[in-house]
């Protein structure tokens, strides 16, 4: 009995932690599941940007699929401020970890990163360094047939 | 001496018909311009159907630059036409796994598209025959 009631404690935790960080955690690497996790919770800047170096070297290493599709999330949900403004403090130092995410996109080449990008260059929720990062790597999407 | 003279007066001849002539071409460049303009426009009006990637991407960097610069309703709408070619290209390349585009995609596009007719339509500065554009430019996108 205490055994039945240990478990569905469990799997209500286990169902409450996806349902928190979206449906694409569970199937993540562990260190990547935590740099994604950094990347959308943590307060501290330092910590983002040690995330999102850490991610890019994973991504050099690996050329992992989720490292972008976590990325994809994280752009869409976490680091697009509706009403941006380059005077709120946090929007600002967000707009330059997302400027490092949009580089990692870049190196990807990946048609798969193209609906984020126009969003970026489209909705304007960043300064116009990350909107030129943006620019540039959509110029780089590799769309032939051969790419993989 | 007479050779030198008839020289001289042969290059000044010549001279004066050179730039004669470039009197005559100046004209002609202001023709260029007008005539350039409305190519122009005609390709532009060709290029929000080309869902070619390239033009895409070209398109949409021109309409959202040149509104950003200088935001009149004719450079809002061509936003807007810009965003329905977005929506066009999604809905094209939508069953391409490896491009993995999303029906969210191709309505995220659409609205934003009539967003900004809307924006156009309600600009108090807007004419309207381009009001009327807007107008029935927000049944085209309906057709995406």
């Amino acid at each position: 009995m205490v055994n039945k009631a240990l478990l569905l404690g469990f799997l209500s935790v286990l169902i409450l932690t996806s349902a928190v960080y979206g449906d694409i955690t569970h199937q993540l690497p562990p260190e990547i599941r935590t740099l994604y996790r950094t990347l959308m919770q943590s307060e501290n800047h330092d910590a983002k940007r040690a995330a999102a170096a850490s991610l890019r070297e994973i991504y050099e290493e690996t050329r992992s699929e989720d490292v972008i599709d976590v990325i994809i999330d994280l752009m869409r949900f976490t680091y697009n401020h509706n009403n941006f403004s380059e005077q709120n403090q946090r929007m600002f130092y967000d707009d330059m970890i997302a400027m490092r995410l949009i580089e990692i996109l870049e190196i990807s080449k990946d048609p798969r990163v193209f609906p984020t990008l126009i969003r970026v260059v489209a909705r304007r929720n960043h300064t116009q360094r990350t909107i030129d990062a943006a620019w540039k790597a959509i110029k780089a999407i590799d769309w032939s047939k051969e790419n993989k | 001496m007479k050779r030198l003279l008839t020289i001289a007066i042969l290059g000044a001849v010549v001279l004066g018909f050179m730039s004669c002539g470039q009197k005559e071409v100046k004209p002609e460049e202001d023709k260029e311009v007008v005539t350039v303009d409305e190519k122009t426009k005609v390709v532009v009006e060709d290029k929000f159907d080309d869902t070619e990637y390239q033009n895409v991407v070209k398109v949409l960097r021109e309409a959202i630059d040149a509104e950003r610069t200088n935001p009149i309703p004719r450079n809002k709408l061509n936003t807007a036409k810009a965003y329905a070619l977005v929506a066009k290209f999604f809905r094209e390349n939508l069953n391409e796994p490896r491009y993995g585009f999303k029906r969210e995609d191709i309505t995220e596009y659409k609205e934003m598209a009539t967003f900004k007719c809307n924006d156009v339509i309600r600009d108090p500065s807007s004419t309207r025959a381009i009001r009327e554009e807007a107008e029935a430019f927000k049944s085209h996108i309906e057709r995406i």
